[in-house]
């Protein structure tokens, strides 16, 4: 056939392909955001909230949502659902408007933070701007002088969300037929015990009266209310409903059938399913919102409780959103496109890494939603297993001048600059500025960047002798350089940060491999303490005695530094366990923890927890990079309650909590819906 | 024909077995299980895993027993109780949670598989037929362009168009309203609006090599000499190329034809993650990497028996199709 050859087809493909290619490789302008590299002030807190209306005054109001099923008599009238003194909290934004929906997005089974986290209420929680710590199930609760006894006084009147009174044998129940239940609860937890050597001696739970609750310690038990279950959730259930599926409460052919028609094995894994809120949506439960979907579906509905013990300063029953739906999505790009779409009203998860800012804020106009900047309380550091395997590894771990020397070793700014855009600011692992216990001496210990001292200083530990590329050698005369393995659960890509950490090591002569496995292998090797080094993020440093983990040995697998230590603290039988030596400071610092939990008064127990702090200024068991990471928030126009500049940690003092998802609204709810 | 196909409905007996032990093993390789890989996931996120929940959940799977003792409890549920398991992920049984996809999957796989064929079986025929011509240049190169571009990146590319040149809400096969709702003529249009992205994806890479190989194998049946001598005997030219050649040149698909049962209802991954579509590939996935022993193991027990009967069948098919293969 006459025409275009073979080869003249393939002469000009190439250099149309070679065309396109050059064409796509013309690096375009960047579209660099607008920021500061200064942290955003806080706003101030609001005024102090206004004292409840008076019950009976009718001064209470409810969404229109309600109102209707009131009207048509499916629900009882709003004063008779409200607890006579209801919890008042102010927003950030006032007060607000009944009604719409808040669209969300959650990543699968595994995802069920996404849901947790903006539900979970307690008795205490965190609450507002200032972050304290505040009665909010309960109306008031008080400590005994010597710590022994908690007092709780529960809001009387106060429902269900199907309707039935929460009493306090809901309480009763949860301790003495959960807790102390061997079969439910295989161990007595340790925060609802006094602990004496080994022995965990249980608390003793007593009623007072129709609405007074008390919890007594063998000894004293002063951060009870920081883990007790008491701060961001209660230790109650609905007695009503659990007594169905209880062992003592129920014919046992009843329960047989119940068991066999569940497909389990037994009456404790039924409870165990039936307790778990977000699968079995029959469960009554204490939250804004309550699940209208189980967890496994595609897409999750979760609708107001119309029994919600919460209102604002003008009465009107809380939450202000009529439903929060989450939608499933597998791969994090189809969440981007959605938020840049506009059909994501307000989330922070899913969209805190730092690559997505710029995306986001790019798609603000079109998407009509803006970007908060929070920040991340995650402080990026290096662990270095003082008990590692490898014994000439651990000797020079152990010594304090290396990890000194680590330090030193390393440019924070630049790593900052690489990492998160130069914003955030350098710190050691400590609590942070807005937490009462932030200790400047630590914070600011050996951040300068020093390389030259840092050679001095391995130089002065002995390890003079340099391989021809550099690097030091050992001092056990074998020849070998000095290198050990960072295990890293990113898997083959190292992050830039690891690489970087990796070159300044360099620079100073040390060897740092990096060993990137899949996760569940990181929490293996942890185990069975093959690990040498580990670089990651911390969590949850706000209320640094309730994540005091992040500083005392005694659990395994959290950013371990004494690996082999902190196994032995928490049980002695464990392989790996290994006794820290004789007045070794790491002895200290579990010896001052012990002693705080009988401390009372909050200044003492900042003291004592400032020596612990003290003790890691000098010793710098891990090392601290930087904090404050930008983490943005996605709120749409038009949607209040939220504002910038806050720090976002874990636990109770997660975002959704101290701004309190239920004061959250719309400024046009009939857009929204 | 009947001692060909005793032989092979006995021989699936020992495969399965075979398939079974080695599909459990392997779940199982990876270090840890399910709970570790639960443990260190909450770990990372800052959450404090409470000690009871872990032993509780221990002891509710078993994890604590050894591999055999696993695998004759799972695999004695299956065959004897037709008890194919509770997922641990999804916390649902088994059947449940494949069933709820399964539907979507075989619509969308069925739909799919036609359509690619319907397009690259004429397609390929044309280019055959019309060797070196223009049209033959540009299926070519559309073709290779198809082939050569990740799945996964096209994906992104249609979804961001769809988005902002369509206006469209991508990510699913409803929008967020229809997901809930019943069956309505107006939740089938919003179906029809979102299918045509992984269809389009799908096609696109599975077109491309039907296109080639039938076009291959059509160039080889085209310079037979009984092609020319149908033509020197007057037949007109469509029945020429239709009736014979393609018949042969079929071959290939036919023998194929039996993986795409199980084709059929696994779904294609890749696509069904980046899209968010609630098909049994993702779950697969998803089961694989959380180490969810009774839904990967259930699953893939399931597709290995329909992949053993899809192979049959399409022996049988081959054998009907072309009679110069005998069975037996």
């Amino acid at each position: 056939m006459k025409g275009l050859s073979r080869r003249e087809f393939l002469r000009a493909s190439t250099l149309a392909t070679a065309a396109t290619i050059a064409a796509a490789c013309t690096p375009s302008e960047p579209t660099t955001p607008d920021v500061s590299s200064q942290p955003v002030a806080a706003p101030e807190s609001p005024a102090q909230p206004a004292a409840p209306p008076e019950l009976g005054t009718g001064v209470f109001s409810e969404s229109p949502m309600l109102a209707e099923l009131v009207e048509t008599g499916q629900l009882p009238p709003i004063e008779q659902r409200l607890p006579e003194n209801p919890c008042v909290y102010e927003g950030l934004d006032g007060i607000g408007n009944h009604g719409g929906t808040m669209r969300r997005a959650f990543q699968g089974q595994a995802d069920t933070s996404v849901v947790y986290t903006l539900l979970n209420r307690g008795l205490l929680d965190v609450l507002g701007p200032e972050m304290s710590i505040r009665p909010s199930m309960c109306e008031s609760w008080s400590v005994s002088e010597d710590a022994t006894t908690y007092t709780f006084h529960l809001r009387k009147g106060i429902r269900w969300s199907d309707g039935e009174p929460m009493t306090n044998e809901d309480y009763r129940f949860y301790y003495e037929d959960q807790i102390l239940n061997r079969e439910l609860t295989g161990q007595q937890p340790v925060a609802l015990s006094y602990v004496v050597s080994d022995e965990r001696i249980p608390a003793t739970f007593a009623t007072v009266d129709d609405w007074t609750i008390t919890y007594e310690f063998a000894g004293p038990n002063s951060l009870f209310y920081l883990w007790g279950g008491v701060l961001g959730g209660i230790p109650a259930r609905p007695a009503h409903y659990y007594k169905k599926y209880h062992v003592e409460y129920v014919d046992k052919d009843v329960l047989a059938k119940m068991i066999s028609d569940a497909r389990v094995a037994d009456w404790t894994e039924l409870y165990w399913d039936k307790d778990n809120y977000i699968f079995n949506i029959d469960r009554p439960v204490h939250y804004a919102w309550v699940p209208k979907t189980r967890f496994s579906e595609e897409f999750l509905v979760y609708e107001r409780n119309p029994y919600f013990w919460e209102v604002d300063p003008a009465g009107k029953q809380l939450p202000y959103l009529d439903k929060v739906t989450f939608r499933l999505f597998a791969d994090r790009q189809v969440a981007m496109m959605w938020a840049i779409n506009g059909e994501i009203d307000c989330q922070l998860r899913h969209f805190d890494l730092p690559e997505q800012y710029a995306p986001l804020k790019q798609g603000e106009q079109s998407g009509e939603y803006r970007v908060l900047r929070w920040r991340s309380s995650q402080i990026y550091g290096s662990y270095y297993n003082l008990t590692a395997k490898v014994p000439r590894v651990r000797e020079l771990f152990q010594e304090r001048d290396f990890r000194i020397a680590c330090s030193l070793a390393v440019d924070r700014d630049e790593l900052r600059e690489m990492v998160i855009e130069g914003l955030g600011r350098n710190t050691q692992i400590v609590p942070p500025p807005e937490s009462p216990l932030h200790y400047p001496k630590l914070a600011n210990a050996y951040l300068e960047y020093d390389p030259d001292r840092a050679n001095e200083l391995l130089d002065n530990l002995g390890y003079t002798e340099r391989d021809s590329e550099g690097f030091r050698l050992w001092k056990d005369g074998s020849g070998e350089r000095i290198s050990f393995a960072n295990v890293s659960r990113h898997g083959a890509k190292a992050p830039v940060l690891d690489l970087m950490l990796t070159d300044y090591l360099e620079d100073i002569g040390l060897q740092m491999v990096y060993k990137g496995v899949e996760r569940a292998l990181t929490r293996e090797l942890w185990y069975s303490n093959e690990t040498e080094v580990e670089v990651g993020t911390n969590f949850e440093v706000l209320f640094p005695l309730r994540s005091w983990f992040n500083w005392v040995l005694g659990e395994v697998s959290k950013r371990g530094w004494g690996n082999a230590w902190g196994t032995w603290v928490a049980d002695p039988t464990d392989p790996i366990a290994e006794e820290p030596p004789k007045g070794h400071w790491s002895r200290e610092i579990w010896d001052k923890w012990l002693a705080i939990q009988s401390i009372v008064g909050e200044e003492e127990q900042k003291q004592a927890f400032w020596e612990i702090l003290d003790i890691w200024a000098e010793e710098l068991p891990a090392i601290g990079y930087f904090t404050d990471a930008p983490l943005p928030v996605i709120c749409k126009n038009g949607f209040r309650g939220i504002q910038e500049g806050f720090l976002s940690d874990n636990g109770p003092t997660n975002y959704e909590n101290f701004l309190n998802g239920a004061s959250w609204y719309w400024d046009d709810p009939a857009k929204h819906s | 024909m009947l001692a060909f196909l005793l032989r092979r409905f006995l021989l699936m007996v020992p495969t399965m077995i075979v398939i079974s032990m080695i599909s459990f093993v392997i779940i199982q390789l990876p270090p840890g299980d399910y709970l570790t890989n639960y443990v260190a996931q909450l770990r990372d996120e800052g959450n404090v895993v409470d000690e009871n929940l872990l032993q509780r959940l221990q002891d509710r799977y078993g994890m604590n027993q050894p591999a055999y003792v696993q695998y004759y409890k799972w695999i004695s549920n299956i065959v004897l109780r037709n008890d194919w398991g509770d997922s641990m992920y999804y916390k649902m049984p088994v059947t449940e949670v494949v069933g709820d996809r399964l539907t979507l999957t075989i619509v969308l796989s069925a739909a799919t598989m036609l359509f690619s064929w319907g397009i690259a079986i004429p397609v390929g025929v044309y280019s055959a037929t019309h060797q070196y011509s223009i049209a033959d240049y540009v299926i070519t190169a559309v073709n290779f362009i198809g082939r050569g571009t990740p799945q996964f990146m096209l994906a992104l590319v249609v979804m961001w168009l769809a988005m902002t040149q369509l206006g469209m809400s991508v990510g699913g096969l409803f929008s967020p309203h229809y997901i809930q709702a019943e069956w309505s003529w107006a939740k089938f249009v919003d179906l029809l609006k979102h299918i045509w992205q992984p269809m389009l994806i799908l096609a696109v890479g599975s077109t491309a090599s039907s296109i080639r190989i039938t076009r291959a194998n059509l160039l080889d049946e085209l310079n037979k000499p009984y092609v020319e001598t149908a033509r020197a005997k007057g037949l007109k030219e469509g029945k020429v190329i239709w009736k014979y050649p393609v018949r042969v040149a079929m071959n290939p698909f036919l023998s194929t034809v039996g993986w795409s049962l199980a084709q059929l209802i696994s779904g294609t991954t890749i696509v069904s993650i980046v899209l968010s579509l609630q098909t049994t590939g993702p779950m697969l996935y998803i089961a694989l990497t959380a180490q969810d022993m009774y839904l990967a193991g259930s699953f893939v027990l399931m597709l290995s028996g329909l992949t053993v009967i899809g192979t049959l069948l399409s022996d049988l098919l081959l054998a009907w199709v072309d009679p110069r293969i005998r069975l037996g």
